[in-house]
């Protein structure tokens, strides 16, 4: 089983499950945020969906500008 | 199609936290990286998943997006295309290098994009950490080693001789000396000399890969100064976007050294303060009337420097990057 950081490897080389994400946000609870990942193979822990499922506006925003 | 396209949204967007309308107008001008350039940089973006591999088993999916929650305010597009946000000649330097004479073994052109990519990641993590934005927990100790080991693995696998050797120890301690109770700078050039320092990691990979291109010292210099001045150019930049928050911080930057006698008055005075108007406008005046020209100035010359020093190096692609960083900044020049 894959997990949320094979998830990020695996956008870097096609957006297309991404563009799938921001579609399905919101979530209204956590378990379903779980289950669209499992859903495409990928395993969350409860702790790291939490961060996701609290932050999935910010998770699936472009918009804010990142400096370096 | 990259995941910033796929968005919609510009490579290189203007920060939006900045109320100075005159220091939001000057930016770098967009780079379009060549064919054979695309996918190097899709392997780079791979390299923050390839960091998080190296740490326990456990903490890998925390790491990553501890990494999205404080560098990339948990976008999942922008920790996906992580070294896109960066300005390309940061990277670009080496496989220019390696091209512009043949001869390179492809593993070392890649092992030198590693250890940038290494060098780049831990120099915006210990930037976040020196200001205190991150926390030190265990979960980021571990990182910051896991990435410090990666970047020394691959200088070891690139480096050759006892001479590149020692250049590697000499920068690392170059930039341990001017990120660790950094001296002080009592004007522009002092400040320009210490940031040479904090960007000294990020040169050991270009400089190696200008060795095994056949490059001699004295044009491996150059290389060293190219890249300085580039890396100067940026700064200056960045100093100028977040000018107002380091007024307010009395954060002596590279735009408080452009700054007349009372000028820098006013930047000691200021705060953040909504009811400081009065001084707060006065700081607006003195950037738009004499800061911002000023660092355009510096920026460009900067720039251009870099630029005529590819030339001399026969790095032509590479001089037009770094002039079409500078075309905005030319165009906005007062």
């Amino acid at each position: 089983m894959k997990t949320y950081r094979d998830f990020i490897s695996d956008i870097v080389d096609d957006t297309r499950l991404y563009e799938e994400l921001c579609q399905a946000v919101p979530f209204s609870e956590q378990a379903q945020l779980r289950d669209w990942f499992a859903t495409r193979g990928y395993q969350l822990h409860s702790a790291d969906a939490e961060v996701i499922f609290v932050n999935q506006e910010a998770v699936t925003g472009s918009d804010e500008q990142v400096n370096y | 199609m990259t995941l910033l396209e796929a968005t919609n949204r510009e490579r290189w967007p203007t920060p939006g936290r900045l109320t100075l309308s005159a220091l939001d107008s000057l930016t770098f001008g967009e780079v379009r990286l060549t064919a054979a350039h695309q996918p190097l940089r899709d392997w780079l973006n791979q390299r923050v998943p390839a960091f998080c591999d190296r740490m326990p088993a456990t903490l890998r999916d925390s790491a990553l997006l501890a990494i999205q929650a404080h560098l990339t305010r948990y976008r999942a597009c922008h920790v996906a295309a992580f070294y896109d946000k960066y300005y390309p000649p940061a990277w670009t330097v080496i496989p220019f290098l390696a091209d512009s004479r043949g001869g390179v073994d492809p593993s070392q052109v890649y092992n030198a994009l590693g250890a940038q990519a290494a060098a780049m990641f831990l120099h915006l993590l210990d930037d976040r950490l020196t200001d205190g934005d991150i926390p030190v927990d265990n979960l980021f100790l571990q990182l910051r080693t896991e990435v410090w080991y990666e970047f020394r693995d691959a200088l070891g696998r690139l480096a050759g001789s006892d001479e590149e050797k020692r250049t590697i120890e000499s920068l690392v301690n170059l930039y341990f000396s001017r990120i660790h109770r950094p001296p002080d700078c009592p004007d522009l050039s002092a400040y320009e000399e210490v940031f040479r320092g904090q960007s000294a990691t990020s040169l050991i990979a270009p400089l190696l890969i200008a060795a095994r291109a056949g490059y001699d010292t004295g044009q491996r210099r150059l290389v060293r100064s190219m890249y300085e001045e580039f890396c100067l150019a940026w700064r200056v930049l960045d100093d100028l976007r977040d000018a107002p928050a380091d007024a307010a911080e009395d954060q002596a930057t590279a735009v408080f050294h452009l700054l007349p006698p009372e000028g820098r008055e006013i930047w000691h005075d200021v705060s953040m303060d909504p009811a400081d108007g009065e001084r707060r406008d006065a700081l607006v005046g003195v950037l738009r009337s004499t800061a911002y020209p000023a660092a355009a100035h510096a920026i460009h010359t900067h720039l251009t420097t870099a630029a005529r020093a590819a030339d001399e190096l026969d790095l032509a692609g590479l001089g037009g990057q770094y002039r079409a960083l500078a075309l905005p900044v030319e165009e906005n020049m007062p």
